[in-house]
């Protein structure tokens, strides 16, 4: 797997679109490594002069905000927080996702239909008002917001797992690893998933982009974890300064929009390089 | 001699939204070690459910069945037993192997799953299986995809052989070859089945292809077997009118394109099987008593046996037992 | 048959289609249809024979494309006709009959409505009329009570009827060409003699130009005039059925023939033939005879160079520099119960 992983890496680097989503997110991820070291006092400090405008004080080369904290400060701080949002609330919506998907395609029968219904059930409610209730109710932390997105995008990844196994299962090297006495266990992890890993991949950038989205809406309402600065944050506290500095909100607006962009351009550029069917007409 | 398989009125049913569909209804038979027994009839007739049956991918609906003395059961040793006493070759070559594994690994699966040895115990298997069926250690780290349809087949029997059965099933396994490859795979079951004593089930709908390769040949048309004997009985005395009609349409012959009488109709629905004989609805001779009585296998002589009440009218002079022995 | 006949229905010219219109899948191909004759066109899988049949009707996907030779039917160049022109053409004059007959048939239509749908497409009727005809068709491909199987889908339908009813949809317009591409490979046995038998005595009552598809020599022998054995591209070996299968030269042919299964081990102990290897694929052809990889006879100026095809006796064509004997004695006739 691991040469596999590594050339589908390095078509990636040679797809056009792959290439400019993997630069800016790389880029971002380089912004939310190095925050500690720039900026060792946090992005919280009241270093300046409130609503210094980008360009006018060389300390503050994207101005300041309504407080006077710095916007660069904020923006790579946020970087983090909204991409470890973004990660976490995806690989454990994946994790469910593709549990349930699993079981319910290589087993089929009730526990299909109980499933199912769940997944239908838990599709029929609308994601974004579903998060809002829960962060609600539970109160407003990191690993709430996380299991919040989490709980509402995962059944979109299980119907995608679910229809991958339907069609594997009846594959005849399924039945013969059965026929060789192989658990279902092992036919299910060892055999069938490796073979659907390909959409998930693809669906799991859009799912991270999800997140990140969904997380910035939910700070932007207020509801954000108080205690971090993320691009969310940013937009909600520049939100009454619209009209006098529209640079508290622009520029983590930009950076919100250049992240998500980039990871559809990877999704699809993982489309691309993972579809099998292409991949044999250009070998 | 040692019956490697034996089923006792053998039935499978499945429950569909139509009514119950009884693929397999009542087939009893026995094949000896080393012996080849060839299963005949167009899709429909329920060889691949009975095949199904015998390596345990679906569990009869009543009927006895002993595989190399192993009966099927639920348990995880129950099911290591069988699976050391009956392994399967598939149809589609291609479908049939995991395409995200290496050749190696592939043959490998099944020492894993049975514990077998060290890692370099399994691996010197490995290479002495893929050799054994006529694969070279340059196809070993390669993927199914970079495999001709032939030598996929042939990673799928170092699979079946892994674990040293004493039955393989072959399931129209060479159907999906072209006839060169189809050649090379027959001769290739032939001399293993010499070298390592196998049993095989060989089941396809060409009927050539199974007279070639088995020692008896069972007829089956939904769900029973209508004729049962030595191969060359069956081929050349045919005294059931399907098997007739199998042997009428084998293409080629001009006379028989022309004049012969060809089956009308199709195969019908297993659901709701005509009452009696269940061929009776194509069968150019029908009479009354086809309707009324289900016919049972009798013996003809040769050991042929056929299910047809009027089995002795089709004896043509030349083929007398007397004759033929 | 009539093969110096005026001017042959269908001929096909040194035809070469390639893919991206560089590497060639199907070389060198000539052969001529004349009206009521039928040709069989034999090989395994990759020899370029569906894609011979896509050329003609000029259905080939996108990266393929006719790069040479030519194909006239009824003295009209099919290479260089305008689309529009080719797709009165098809259905019309030609008609083809596909391997598999479900997917030729549109589920969610009636097998009446299709039928009237390709009658209206090319000639003149009113509903009522396409309608009228379309039950006859499919009395004319023997399908029991055409009034009332007018109005089934085709699922409901068994997979011979379903071919019928295919087979009934290329003879609409009266064509004068029908190509039928591998037409009993997905039926069983007894419904591939029924359907074989069916196409063969159509053919005669409408005079049509038959181009046979088929991986089984037992089919041609049954149903085709004439026979055309392709091998990895190219025309290894043509005449007429007797030709060939009577007395086959070229070592595929030999080796197709002898490696089907006509006989039983268990009885004579006799292995079958094998050509060893696999047909290479378009990208790895050798640059001698295409064959010579895999040829018992090949020596070293089959390797150097492509043979030509040439003739030898009658109509028989042969391109190899050592074929086999003239009288090379057959242990069986193909696919005959011996």
């Amino acid at each position: 797997m691991s040469t596999s992983g590594h050339s589908v890496f390095r078509r990636l680097l040679r797809h056009p679109s792959g290439l400019v989503g993997l630069l800016i997110i790389a880029l971002v991820v380089l912004m939310s490594a190095s925050a500690g070291f720039i900026f060792p006092e946090g992005p919280w400090v009241l270093g300046g002069r409130p609503r210094t405008w980008p360009g006018v004080d060389p300390a503050f080369p994207l101005g300041t905000d309504a407080l006077g904290r710095d916007m660069v400060a904020a923006l790579f701080y946020g970087a983090r927080v909204s991409l470890a949002v973004g990660a976490a609330a995806a690989l454990v919506s994946l994790v469910i996702g593709t549990l349930v998907g699993a079981i319910a395609g290589y087993y089929g029968g009730w526990l299909d239909d109980v499933l199912m219904r769940l997944t239908d059930a838990m599709q029929t409610i609308p994601s974004f008002l579903a998060a809002i209730a829960i962060v609600g109710v539970v109160g407003a932390s990191l690993s709430t917001i996380i299991i919040a997105i989490a709980v509402v995008s995962w059944p979109m990844i299980a119907r995608l797992v679910r229809a991958d196994f339907l069609r594997l299962r009846t594959y005849d090297f399924v039945q013969s690893c059965k026929i060789i006495g192989m658990s279902d266990l092992r036919i299910i992890f060892g055999q069938i998933l490796p073979n659907c890993l390909a959409p998930i991949i693809v669906s799991s950038s859009v799912l991270v982009a999800t997140a990140i989205i969904t997380e910035a809406s939910l700070a932007f309402l207020g509801l954000g974890d108080p205690n971090v600065m993320s691009w969310g944050t940013i937009l909600s506290t520049g939100r009454p300064e619209l009209r006098s500095g529209w640079y508290m909100t622009a520029f983590p607006a930009v950076a919100l929009v250049l992240t998500v962009l980039a990871l559809n351009l990877i999704g699809d550029a993982l489309n691309d390089v993972l579809n099998p069917r292409l991949k044999e007409r250009k070998s | 001699m040692t019956q490697v398989l034996r089923t006792e009125d053998l039935r499978l049913y499945h429950n569909t939204a139509r009514g119950q569909l009884r693929a397999v209804d009542g087939v009893s038979l026995s094949i000896a070690r080393g012996e080849t027994l060839g299963l005949v009839g167009e899709s429909g007739c329920g060889k691949s459910s009975l095949a199904k049956c015998v390596v345990g991918l679906d569990a009869p609906t009543s009927g006895t069945l002993e595989v190399a003395g192993v009966t099927p059961g639920k348990s995880r040793a129950m099911r290591i037993a069988r699976a050391q006493a009956v392994q399967m070759v598939f149809q589609d070559p291609s479908g049939a192997l995991n395409p995200r594994l290496s050749v190696a690994r592939i043959i490998e699966e099944p020492l894993r799953v049975h514990g077998t040895g060290t890692a370099a115990e399994r691996r010197a298997q490995v290479a002495e299986l893929a050799q054994k069926v006529g694969l070279s250690d340059y196809h070993l780290p390669r993927f199914p995809h970079e495999l001709s349809g032939g030598q996929r087949q042939r990673v799928s029997i170092a699979r079946a052989l892994a674990l040293n059965p004493a039955l393989l099933v072959c399931d129209e396994a060479v159907s999906a070859l072209d006839v060169s490859v189809q050649a090379q795979v027959l001769n290739l079951f032939i001399s293993l089945q010499k070298e390592l004593d196998l049993t095989y089930l060989f089941i396809s709908h060409d009927l050539s292809v199974v007279r070639y390769v088995s020692h008896r040949i069972a007829v089956m048309y939904l769900g029973r077997i209508v004729e049962i004997g030595p191969a060359e009985e069956v081929f050349h005395r045919h005294l059931h009118p399907y098997t007739r009609a199998l042997v009428a349409a084998i293409p080629g012959d001009e006379a028989l394109g022309e004049e012969a009488a060809l089956l009308e109709g199709d195969v019908p629905s297993p659901v709701n099987p005509p009452s009696g004989c269940a061929f009776r609805t194509r069968c150019p001779h029908t009479r009354e008593r086809c309707a009324a009585d289900v016919p049972h296998l009798r013996d003809l002589g040769n050991g042929l046996q056929v299910a047809c009440h009027f089995a002795e009218e089709f004896i043509r002079p030349e083929d007398m037992p007397q004759a033929a022995g | 048959m009539t093969t110096n006949a005026p001017a042959p229905l269908l001929e096909v010219d040194r035809l070469k289609v390639s893919v991206s219109r560089t590497v060639p899948i199907v070389e060198d191909l000539s052969f001529a249809i004349a009206a009521g004759e039928t040709v069989g066109l034999v090989g395994e899988s990759g020899c370029g024979k569906s894609l011979t049949a896509l050329a003609i009707m000029r259905l080939l996907a996108g990266n393929l494309s006719v790069t040479s030779g030519s194909i006239q039917l009824d003295g009209e160049e099919l290479t260089k006709l305008p689309e529009e022109r080719i797709r009165s053409l098809r259905g019309d004059k030609m008609a083809m009959i596909y391997q598999e007959p479900l997917t030729a048939l549109n589920p969610v239509m009636t097998v009446g409505a299709q039928l009237v749908e390709v009658l209206r497409t090319h000639r003149k009727m009113s509903k009522r009329e396409a309608a009228a005809r379309a039950v006859e068709l499919l009395a004319l491909v023997r399908i029991p009570d055409p009034a009332a199987r007018f109005n089934e889908y085709p699922h409901r339908m068994s997979g011979g009827m379903r071919q019928r009813v295919v087979i009934a949809m290329a003879l609409a317009c009266d064509p004068k060409l029908l190509i039928a591409d591998e037409p009993t490979t997905a039926l069983d046995v007894t419904v591939q003699a029924q359907v074989l038998r069916l196409i063969k005595q159509l053919q005669r009552e409408a005079n049509l130009g038959l181009l046979l598809i088929t991986h089984d020599l037992g089919v041609v022998r049954q149903v085709a005039d004439r026979i055309v054995v392709m091998y990895a591209g190219s025309v290894v070996e043509t005449g007429t059925v007797a030709e060939v299968l009577g007395s086959p030269r070229h070592p595929y042919t030999v080796g197709l023939i002898a490696a089907r299964p006509s006989g039983s081990f268990a009885v004579d102990a006799q292995k079958l033939v094998e050509i060893s290897g696999s047909v290479p694929s378009p990208e790895a052809r050798p640059k001698g005879c295409v064959f010579a990889p895999r040829c018992p006879n090949a020596q070293d100026d089959c390797r150097a160079s492509r043979p030509h095809l040439l003739p030898t006796t009658g109509s028989h064509e042969l391109r190899c520099l050592h074929p086999m004997p003239a009288s090379t004695p057959l242990s069986a006739p193909v696919g005959m119960p011996s």
